[in-house]
């Protein structure tokens, strides 16, 4: 067990005042089993209409043409991709801390995972959206695939990165749907077993016939294991693959060989700053403070400060390595972000990330519930300014001055950015109703542990 | 399931309220001779497995041959691709560009061993759609996915002594015995 | 079909198929049977066309026109028919490629005496103007549509009308570059003692130049300037590389002497003038100077000259008391040194419409004794030849009311004069005002009868740009409306018994061009005339007389009294009215190709803009885009600024040739607001019977508001970056970033022959931007309009860079003309995830549009920034099926959603392998691309890099060849030379005289 694990069991305990195996059930089933409140309505219908938004922004693209963005000859990519990698980070949070953190038998996991890794399926939906809709001809999306034809030999490109992205992406949700589910089957037996009618029909089946005999339980927790063996290298390499867009280029701010670690930290950094965001609505929502406790999110918190060094360090050694490398080309982008047209999207992105979670290294600030929730919303802004600052300031003054260009955003990429947010927050909300947000039987287990420790503490 | 021999006897249930003390109903049972065949928890407990004497499952196994076939696979598609069966020149690039084949062949190498975990536990365990209605025959309490923990005892004829049977299980303290809860 | 020109074999024209077979006739008239073949065909032509256009419908929509003979025209075959352009007055040789019966790509003669194969923006996008849908389709009377015999018939009533009123009958019309129609419209005139007026709009060979001579030499004519005999060219204020009375001719000739220059030495070009010109883009040195300035040191060079040779004294006194020179007066020195030194190889030119400075000029070239090597009297130029004088005597006798008949040729005075509304109101007035043209111009708009006319590719004619050059041209097609040659028309109207103009231009050939010929000979002759486009060899110049050298008084008179002149002032503000690489004057505004085509300097499309030198600039307290007006006298114009370096701090310029009332929307293409404001010509001003272009006394003041320019390069220095070159001499070598040879990751790929490669002369290349629109053309690229043009969506395979390097008030101008590199290790193909570009076996960077599924990825990931992605259906824009015909067939118009990009014109390349391949040659580098063969300047090489010898193989050797960003590793299949700029001053092989 490592430290974080060792300090929190001993010196409080994850879950607060022991409630009770049954409790635990009762409450998070509950939720499931009672109507919605209006709170769930209003977020509900907030976000079902940003998707509404989103849908026709889309239909507005595909009907008219990639021209209706703000993109020109110089500028390739901009919302699209940006929004892309952005999702695509927020994608990581969720396994990592479902994968991650149970290889390294990290406790304080269990209340958070489920939501975690639910939100890691719908962001990673929402970036998979990009990769379609940016294609001047998305009805044709399918030409990305190795499929056998009838136009003679021919294949894909499989030394473009965006065919590696292609598979990277689609492993990673299929191998994260998997894990999601293996870790809800036993949690839908329960519900199976409270429910009455067609409810418990429909838990009966997604249950797969759950009983909790041992043998059952001695295979399954190998499984969760394997699971998390695999999903703990796919996830360090889908956001190294989706750099490996830009590494792999000849553009100067592109081609940079740091990109797959700074990538990754940024995912996890971006990741956690929304699993936090999320998870202090959710657990006042559905009132499980004492399962999701101030000790969870300031885990995440000190996650945040962490990685946020991290990038930090990522910007500060890109800055360094252009000056060192003497390449004109090279300096002069990064003199460009910071002192160019959107330097203020680089210094945005700067404050954001590195400077804004420097308040927790205060125990007072991560106990700060107001505190925690806005830093991670910069957080998040920070990092989607990340990308942008990647994908756009380097494009618009690349090798030749003559084609320099400039490039501002359309409404329609504006709508699409808000659409993603609202399918986003549309599936979460649907998850919370139809599915435990919070694992229950891992809770459980780990409030088992606690007793035991707290009988040995006592003896 | 539990899958049990086809033996003749009575099936025997102790019904707990805390896995620790299911842990010790099992340990002592055992250590009385009698059969336990089963235990059923809301969550996993531990030292179950060798408490029963569950042997080592062989799972991963499973996720190896997964994680090769896919990998392999791929790569041999690729380069069949790229070499065989469509030599290009693209960006004057060799046609068997190795590096560039790693990325791919590794995703298909994580999602295939995936698929063979997963696919492994869900059909050695029986795992698979079904009703409740089969399932109730199962379960000897309705809540031991709530927080109920049941230890099966089997009853054969002529070893089995419930006289001191009923008195051990009382001094386990359960919550309570169903006695002949199934009939085999 | 091979589409390598061979413009030797005899192309058959419609019935010269029967002229061979002329022998065999009655002798009288050679082939007489053939014309009454041709008349037949054109009746029926002409009433079927009628009839058709009548009821809405185009007959030559049909792929072959039903009344070509069928073996004139093999379906999908290329025909290339020779002959001259009528763009402009130029009358440059030209080859049409001919698909169907329709022509799809023009390109210039290479047997052509003075463009010799080269042929200008204008002149490629020529072919889009005789598709233009909004070309005027029948003749009219006002207002309502009439047949050819009542518009006949109305005029000559009218005309019997004006000739017992006593009143005049004046012909209006651009300089009638054709003997033939120049015979024509004379003899109608004779009809009715009427009187030719000459006039060509814009600047350019102004009037004073003639005037000037006909001081000097007793007849108002244009010399014919030959810049490749000229090691030292001084260019007062003139602009004849890029909008002169004869672009390509002069580029031709100026590029041949600095092609020349490793074997004779390096030319040295200096470039005095106010607002920067592409002549002054291209010179050695260029001075900043006003046009009182100019003036000024034109006789100060012409005294200092005139004192130090023989002969000189008489005007060297007439120039006593000459103004101080001011700050020029070293530099002016020196360059009277330089002049003298290279007496006889120098040549002086310029471009100011006054009598002093073109009198200074003419007399410096007489006595450095340049006449007669660079400057030829004796074969003059007749590209202009009319008076500004007679156009003021005609608009005063149009006040004063003795004219009765008006014909307007080709010219639209009502928007293209000084006095435009006076003009309309007149010609409401006139008892007969005709309009002979083929567009909706004002002028039609305000004549009465419009008599709608051929487009040039439609019509036969002759050309005599110089005298002893003769070219001819023929219907490329049969016409698309029912129009009639303008001359035609004259005839018509004169009443003479031919009134077939074709058969009128054989007779006049006859008689003049083939005197003493037979019959049988003619026939021969005239169909090789026609194949070939001119006639072979020099003809007879007609009494190229030692000219009269004119007596001195007038000359000293003009001299002294310019002299006098009022010294220039600095602070005060002139406007000078220029003409523009793509409009020139204008007449082909409407055309979206020329309007779509960046100018060179400003790098601004669509919209025009007042030229504002930056310390002006920032005194107004305006940046681009901001409206400006800038009154001169009355008039005024209001336009977007555009902050220019090189600009004459007190000069502000401004392009004429915009705010045309008939440029209706250009189909398929937003055009910008044509709002009249934007009509330059309205500050051109009639002052003491001359047109003043330049040097008007202006004020300009921020009119609020902006214009935004569509700029398609915002960025124009090179921000240190070593992506082009300019070197002190042809032997320096250019250090540009190189990779260490065999440094190649990838390891080796077979080169088969032929691996095609570029060479691209930046000495030579003027940055004209005719491979522009040749690449067009030939490429079917979409235009897209002003708007989109401002997103810096432009869609050019070819785009010409234009960087500013040195003094930010007068940099060095430098054209880098920027395509596809097609490059061996390309960026772009190794990121596409689909393989939609690949390379091919001949080192060709494929594109392959209809695997593309449009990530933008290549482009983003290709370091040149030359792939063009479709944001919308543009091919959906060009609607009018008229105008569609004009798409060439070999290539592919692509959808919305996918990356084009050039090809090397890989239709051609691949035309060629396979004639190449039928005829069992091994070789097939003879191929040339669209922008290639249109340069005039032949500044680029193209063919097979494995050969070791020939021309591409003498580029790449020069010491000046770079390759843009060859540090990359990406191995570019371009490669530039980088350009000289000569400051030492010139060495030519008469160099170490004096």
């Amino acid at each position: 067990m490592s430290a974080i694990g060792h300090s929190l069991s001993a010196s409080q305990p994850l879950i607060l005042g022991d409630p009770g195996y049954g409790a635990i059930t009762h409450d998070v089933a509950g939720s499931l089993e009672g109507r919605p409140g209006t709170a769930w309505w209003a977020a509900f219908l907030v976000a079902a209409s940003a998707l509404g938004v989103g849908v026709v922004a889309i239909g507005y693209t595909i009907a008219v043409g990639i021209g209706t963005w703000g993109l020109n000859r110089t500028v390739g990519w901009g919302f699209d991709i940006t929004n892309f990698v952005f999702w695509v980070g927020i994608g990581h949070a969720g396994t990592l801390i479902s994968a991650i953190l149970l290889l390294l038998r990290q406790r304080w996991r269990t209340s958070i995972a489920r939501a975690a890794e639910a939100m890691t399926i719908f962001a990673v939906m929402c970036a998979a959206l990009f990769p379609f809709i940016h294609m001047g001809r998305p009805w044709l999306a399918f030409w990305m695939g190795p499929y056998p034809n009838t136009r003679g030999s021919l294949w894909v490109n499989f030394r473009s990165p965006l065919v590696w992205d292609v598979f990277a992406i689609s492993t990673y949700f299929t191998v994260s749907l998997l894990f999601w589910y293996l870790g809800m089957v036993p949690d839908f037996g329960t519900l199976r077993d409270r429910t009455r009618g067609l409810k418990q029909r429909i838990y009966g089946w997604l249950s797969l016939g759950w009983d909790g005999s041992a043998r059952t339980w001695q295979r399954y927790e190998k499984a969760c294991l394997l699971m998390a063996g695999l999903a703990t290298p796919l996830v360090v390499s889908v956001h190294t693959i989706v750099s490996f867009d830009f590494a792999t280029s000849v553009i100067p701010g592109w081609h940079t060989t740091i990109f797959p670690p700074y990538f990754v930290a940024g995912a996890v950094f971006s990741g956690f700053a929304m699993v936090i965001t999320l998870l202090m609505v959710t657990r006042k929502v559905m009132h499980i403070e004492y399962l999701i406790t101030d000790k969870h999110l300031e885990q995440m918190a000190k996650v945040l400060l962490t990685t946020g060094m991290l990038v930090g360090f990522a910007y500060t050694t890109e800055l360094f390595t252009a000056w060192y490398s003497g390449n004109m080309y090279e300096r002069f982008t990064f003199m460009n972000r910071a002192m160019g047209p959107y330097a203020w999207a680089y210094w945005l992105m700067f404050c954001c990330n590195v400077f804004v979670p420097q308040v927790f290294w205060s125990k007072r600030l991560r106990h700060s519930a107001a505190v925690l929730f806005v830093g991670s919303l910069l957080v998040n802004v920070g990092m989607w300014f990340e990308r942008f600052n990647i994908v756009v300031t380097s494009l618009h003054r690349d090798y030749l001055p003559s084609s320099w260009s400039h490039y501002v955003p359309t409404l329609t990429e504006v709508g699409i950015l808000v659409g993603s947010f609202g399918l986003f927050f549309t599936c979460f909300l649907l998850f919370v109703r139809v599915a435990p947000v919070v694992a229950f039987h891992e809770v459980k287990h780990t409030l088992a542990q606690q007793r035991e420790e707290a009988r040995h503490a006592a003896a | 399931m539990p899958r049990l021999e086809a033996e003749r006897g009575r099936l025997h249930a102790l019904i707990f309220e805390d896995p620790e003390k299911t842990l010790a109903a099992v340990r002592q049972l055992k250590g009385e001779g009698f059969e336990v065949r089963d235990v059923y928890s809301p969550f996993p407990i531990h030292g179950m497995d060798e408490a029963l004497g569950l042997r080592e499952t062989r799972l991963a196994y499973a996720t190896l041959i997964g994680g090769l076939l896919g990998g392999l696979g791929k790569l041999a598609f690729q380069t069949w691709v790229h070499v065989v069966d469509w030599p290009y020149n693209i960006g004057g690039k060799p046609d068997l560009a190795f590096p560039a084949l790693v990325p791919v062949t590794f995703e298909l190498a994580v999602l295939f061993a995936a698929f063979a975990t997963i696919g492994t536990l869900f059909v050695g365990r029986r795992l698979w759609p079904r009703w409740r209605s089969e399932k109730a025959a199962d379960q000897p309490h309705p809540r031991v996915t709530d927080d109920r923990f049941a230890v099966m005892v089997l009853e054969r004829d002529g070893s089995f002594a419930p006289g001191h049977f009923r008195r051990l299980s009382a001094g386990l303290g359960p919550e309570e015995v169903i006695e002949g809860w199934r009939v085999l | 079909m091979t589409r390598e020109r061979d413009t030797k074999t005899p192309w058959m024209d419609l019935d010269t198929s029967l002229a061979p077979r002329g022998p065999e006739r009655s002798d009288e008239g050679g082939a007489t049977p053939a014309f009454f073949a041709r008349r037949d065909f054109l009746k029926l032509a002409g009433i079927s066309a009628t009839a058709l256009a009548a009821c809405e419908r185009l007959p030559v929509r049909h792929a072959i026109p039903l009344l070509v003979p069928a073996e004139d025209v093999t379906p999908g075959v290329a025909v290339h028919y020779a002959g001259t352009c009528t763009a402009c007055p130029a009358a440059c040789g030209l080859v049409a490629t001919v698909r169907d019966g329709r022509p799809v790509k023009l390109e210039g003669h290479k047997g052509h005496a003075l463009s010799q194969g080269g042929l200008c923006a204008v002149g490629q996008a020529d072919l889009r103007a005789l598709y233009d849908g909004h070309r005027l389709q029948r003749p009219s009377l006002g207002g309502k549509d009439v047949t050819w015999a009542e518009l006949d018939a109305a005029v000559k009533t009218k005309l019997d009308e004006v000739q017992a009123a006593g009143k005049k009958v004046v012909v209006l019309s651009s300089t009638l570059v054709s003997p033939s129609a120049r015979q024509a419209v004379l003899s109608f005139l004779a009809a009715y003692n009427g009187t030719l007026i000459e006039h060509d709009p814009g600047p350019g060979a102004p009037s004073a130049l003639r005037e000037a001579y006909q001081i000097l030499s007793g007849r108002a004519l244009a010399p014919w300037f030959d810049a490749s005999k000229a090691d030292l060219l001084v260019s007062l204020g003139d602009d004849p590389l890029g909008t002169g009375p004869d672009p390509v001719a002069f580029t031709a000739s100026w590029a041949a002497r600095r092609r020349a220059a490793e074997s004779q030495g390096a030319p040295r070009h200096v470039q005095i003038e106010g607002s920067l010109s592409l002549t002054g883009a291209n010179a050695d040195e260029r001075w900043l100077a006003t046009s009182a300035e100019r003036r000024l040191i034109a006789l100060s060079l012409l005294s200092q000259v005139a004192h130090r040779s023989q002969g000189g004294q008489a005007v060297a006194d007439a120039l006593k008391g000459l103004a101080p020179l001011g700050e020029f007066a070293s530099r002016v020195e020196a360059l009277a040194g330089e002049l003298l030194k290279h007496r006889g190889h120098g040549l002086v030119v310029s471009g100011a419409n006054d009598l002093g400075e073109q009198l200074a000029v003419a007399l410096l070239n007489r006595l450095l004794g340049n006449e007669g090597k660079t400057v030829d009297l004796t074969r003059p130029s007749l590209l202009r030849r009319g008076l500004d004088r007679e156009l003021a005597g005609l608009l005063t006798s149009l006040a004063s009311g003795d004219v009765g008949a008006l014909f307007v040729l080709g010219l639209d005075p009502v928007e293209q004069g000084p006095d435009g509304e006076a003009l309309k109101a007149a010609l409401g007035k006139l008892p007969l005002a005709v309009a002979i043209t083929d567009r909706p111009t004002a002028t039609a708009a305000a004549c009465r009868v419009v008599a709608a006319a051929h487009h040039g590719l439609e019509s036969w004619g002759d050309f005599e740009p110089r005298p002893g050059v003769l070219t001819l041209s023929q219907p490329m097609t049969r016409p698309l409306f029912a129009t009639r040659s303008a001359f035609e028309s004259f005839l018509h109207w004169s009443g003479v018994p031919t009134t077939d103009y074709r058969l009128y231009l054989m007779e006049r050939w006859r008689k003049d061009v083939f005197p003493g010929a037979q019959a049988a000979d003619f026939g021969a002759l005239w169909t090789a005339a026609v194949a070939s486009g001119s006639v072979s060899g020099a003809v007879a110049v007609a009494a190229a007389s030692a000219l009269p050298s004119g007596s001195a008084g007038p000359v000293t008179e003009a001299l002294a009294t310019a002299a006098r002149a009022t010294p220039p002032s600095h602070d005060a503000l002139e406007a000078e009215l220029i003409a523009e690489v793509a409009l020139r004057d204008g007449r082909r505004a409407h055309i979206p190709w020329l309007r779509e085509l960046p100018d060179p300097l400003t790098r601004a499309s669509w919209v025009p803009c007042v030229r504002v030198a930056p310390k002006r600039a920032a005194k107004l307290g305006v940046k681009d885009g901001d409206l400006i007006t800038v009154e001169a006298g009355k008039a005024s114009v209001t336009m977007g600024v555009r902050i220019m370096p090189g600009q004459h701090e007190s000069v502000l310029a401004i392009p004429v040739g915009y705010g045309r009332t008939d440029e209706v929307k250009l189909a398929g293409v937003e055009a910008p607001p044509s709002a009249s404001a934007q009509n330059a010509y309205r500050l051109a001003k009639l002052e003491g019977g001359r047109l003043l272009l330049s040097g008007l006394p202006a004020s300009a003041r921020p009119s609020g508001g902006r214009s935004p320019l569509p700029l398609m390069q915002v960025q124009s220095e090179t921000a240190g970056r070593p992506v082009i070159h300019q070197v002190a001499s042809y032997q320096e070598k250019v250090h540009g970033e190189h990779l260490p040879e065999g440094r190649d990751l990838f390891g080796p790929k077979p080169q088969p022959s032929p691996q095609w490669h570029m060479a691209i002369d930046l000495d030579a290349c003027t940055g004209c931007s005719a491979c522009v629109v040749a690449c067009q053309a030939e490429n079917n690229i979409a235009s897209v309009g002003a708007e989109e043009m401002g997103r810096h969506r432009d869609m050019h395979w070819l785009r010409i860079d234009r960087y500013y390097v040195g003094d930010a008030d007068n940099p060095d101008v430098l054209f880098e003309p920027m395509l596809c590199q097609q490059c061996g290790h390309a960026p772009c193909e190794t990121v596409c995830p689909v393989a939609a570009t690949v390379h091919s076996t001949d080192g060709l960077n494929q594109q392959v549009y209809n695997r593309c599924v449009g990530t933008r990825y290549c482009a983003n990931n290709c370091p040149y920034k030359t792939r063009r992605f479709n944001w919308f259906n543009n091919e959906k824009k060009l609607t009018d099926p008229v105008e569609r015909l004009v798409l060439n067939p070999d290539v592919v118009v692509r959808s919305r959603g996918v990356m084009e990009k050039c090809t090397f014109c890989v239709q051609r390349l691949q035309a060629s392998r396979i004639a190449a391949q039928k005829e069992g040659r091994q070789e097939w580098a003879s191929v040339e691309t669209a922008c290639q063969e249109s340069c005039p300047a032949r500044a680029i090489s193209f063919g097979d890099q494995n050969q070791a010898e020939g021309a591409l193989a003498a580029q790449r050797k020069k010491p000046r060849a770079f390759q843009v960003l060859a540090e990359l590793g990406v191995e570019p299949r371009v490669t530039y030379l980088a350009r000289v700029r000569n400051r030492q001053g010139a060495t030519g092989h008469h160099g170490e005289e004096a």
